[in-house]
């Protein structure tokens, strides 16, 4: 073999351990199925290993036991992980977080009323983590009604299994389209950060950026935001 | 085109799906199992105690049959409680009986007790009947049980998650689907199931969707030409949509055979069953199942189990609930040829689109 086909196949060879050796785990709680987000996420990201979570649970199991390169996930999930840092943030109207609210069956709910109701959310973090940071945000003991899919959120206030839905604006919106039930929202003065990448320390950034800026307007859309800002 | 019956004929493997699906049921409702469990003796799936686990928060002790769909629920469970209570889980099989409940009730003294199955409620029923009306009992938890609800009543000290997939979260997802209307829903059932297809129409009209039901006998010889005449009144009735219950004295094979697919071949409605075999293409049946999601049945209990331990193990409500996550399986091939356009955005917030 000549010096010039050896340093091509080394030169493949390290391209190829790097291809390989980016991981993109997505956790995005949505109607959208993981499976859907996950193949067309890959379609935009050749070259990285893209796996989506539909649980909160699995995402926080395998960020343990094998945790990627990258992750594509709310901004409270990137900042209780911790060892993550976020390279570029989602955003939806020019703003990289969004309003919550409260929302509740033909009446709004008194604020001052909200101690010791059933709040039903959907879980980001785990019993405990989720508690303290739903306590954190809304700076009261609270009792939490956690599912592990957004569609789930609907049955748990219709059902009466939650007195009250701590949600998104968008997820507001979309429980609005679909059910025909006098769904009111309570505005309140919180706002959670939208989706956002983040890279192990050691990580380089380079093909999980590149993946993201080739997102479209129909991925963009699944994961809740229209464009991404880099930091 | 040929006739339903004769395509039926032709169609040995669609014939032993359907059997496969009905001969559970005919067993389901004579003896209330929900799964035939083989002859062994009770295991205890937990393994040794280790002393650690005794300074967990609590004992829960779960009686489960054998079954890839039981296996999920503990699932659920299991990552809700890891390291914090500690979970035993008893194999409910078919010589699961009021000694060998006691045996474990007293092994372990659970703060908390799951029972999953019908034979498993049946079981635990007759053992606290043999404790005598003044024994107490820990809090317990019934869930993919069939109309359990049936059973709460002789329990004591015990709440539960329904089995049976409200048809308004069927319905709203349908819904959400589909372009054609779907405000007018129809529905055969028997008796027995009246209150529970009342409680149903209570949930479908608050979502503005009127269910429309047609009661049957709960025995009858001629069920097959009774369902048959039902689901021409429905017809007539201008129905948008068809809700199948899942009730093993309407689903025999033969009732499928004779009545359920010549009269769904005259309606170009979607068909919302409760068993996602029912959807098959060849069987040109369901065009929609929405069944349990049984990992979400055990997170569901396992959200009971916490509010038990917030609540020094007592209930504050015993009122069974209504299971809040589904599979949702659509097929689009059906549909489609029955003319029902769907909305393809929201095909994915589908588990399973069956195109082909």
């Amino acid at each position: 073999m000549s010096l010039r086909s050896l340093l091509a196949a080394s030169l493949l060879m390290s391209m190829s351990i790097e291809l390989h050796a980016d991981s993109l785990y997505v956790f995005v709680p949505s109607e959208v199925r993981a499976n859907v987000i996950e193949d067309t996420i890959k379609s935009k990201c050749s070259g990285i290993d893209v796996t989506a979570f539909g649980r909160a649970k699995d995402f926080a199991t395998i960020m343990k036991t094998e945790p990627p390169s990258a992750i594509l996930t709310l901004l409270p999930i990137i900042d209780y992980n911790g060892v993550f840092k976020t390279v570029m943030k989602g955003a939806k109207d020019g703003v990289t977080d969004e309003s919550y609210v409260f929302v509740t069956i033909d009446k709004p709910i008194d604020l001052t009323q909200v101690a010791g109701k059933k709040i039903g959310v959907v879980d980001l973090l785990g019993r405990k983590p989720m508690s303290e940071f739903v306590t954190q945000l809304l700076q009261t003991d609270i009792k939490l009604k956690r599912v592990s899919k957004v569609e789930d959120l609907l049955p748990l206030l219709s059902f009466g299994s939650a007195d009250i839905l701590f949600v998104s604006e968008s997820v507001y919106e979309g429980m609005k389209q679909k059910s025909q039930l006098n769904l009111v929202a309570t505005r309140l003065d919180v706002r959670v950060g939208l989706v956002s990448a983040a890279l192990k320390e050691d990580a380089k950034s380079g093909s999980v950026s590149q993946c993201i800026q080739k997102f479209d307007q129909d991925i963009n859309k699944m994961l809740g935001v229209d464009a991404w800002q880099a930091l | 085109m040929a006739s339903p019956i004769k395509e039926w004929k032709w169609c040995p493997a669609v014939l032993a799906l359907v059997l496969t699906i009905c001969i559970p049921f005919k067993v389901l409702a004579d003896s209330t199992i929900l799964q035939l469990a083989q002859n062994e003796d009770l295991i205890v799936n937990a393994g040794e105690t280790t002393p650690d686990e005794y300074s967990l928060d609590g004992t829960v002790l779960a009686f489960k049959p054998r079954g890839d769909a039981f296996d999920e629920v503990i699932k659920g469970i299991k990552e809700e409680v890891d390291g914090e209570l500690r979970l035993v889980v008893v194999d409910a099989n078919k010589s699961l009986d009021v000694q060998k409940i006691r045996k474990q009730m007293s092994q372990y003294r659970p703060n908390v007790v799951v029972l999953l199955g019908n034979r498993a409620v049946q079981t635990y029923t007759d053992y606290q009947k043999a404790s005598g009306a003044s024994a107490s009992h820990p809090p317990a938890i019934a869930t993919a049980a069939l109309f359990v609800d049936q059973m709460l009543p002789k329990l004591k000290n015990t709440s539960a998650i329904r089995y049976e997939v409200p048809a308004v979260t069927s319905l709203v997802n349908v819904r959400n689907v589909v372009r054609s209307p779907v405000k007018t829903v129809g529905v055969l059932y028997r008796s027995r199931l009246k209150g529970v297809v009342d409680s149903y129409a209570t949930y479908c009209k608050r979502e503005g969707i009127n269910l429309v039901g047609i009661e049957l006998p709960n025995a009858s010889d001629n069920m097959d030409k009774l369902i048959a005449k039902s689901l021409k009144d429905l017809s007539k009735r201008k129905v948008d949509s068809l809700l199948v219950l899942n009730d093993n004295v309407l689903l025999t094979s033969e009732n499928v055979k004779k009545s359920w697919l010549p009269g769904l071949k005259k309606q170009k409605i979607p068909v919302v069953v409760g068993i996602e075999a029912l959807v098959n293409t060849d069987l040109k049946f369901g065009s929609f199942s929405f069944s349990p999601d049984h990992y979400g049945l055990g997170s569901q209990t396992a959200s009971i189990i916490w509010e038990l331990w917030d609540n020094d193990w007592e209930f504050e409500d015993m009122d069974a609930q209504e299971p809040l996550s589904v599979v949702k399986t659509i097929n689009t091939k059906v549909l489609s040829k029955n003319k029902i356009k769907v909305k393809e955005n929201n095909l994915s917030s589908f588990d399973k689109v069956i195109k082909k």
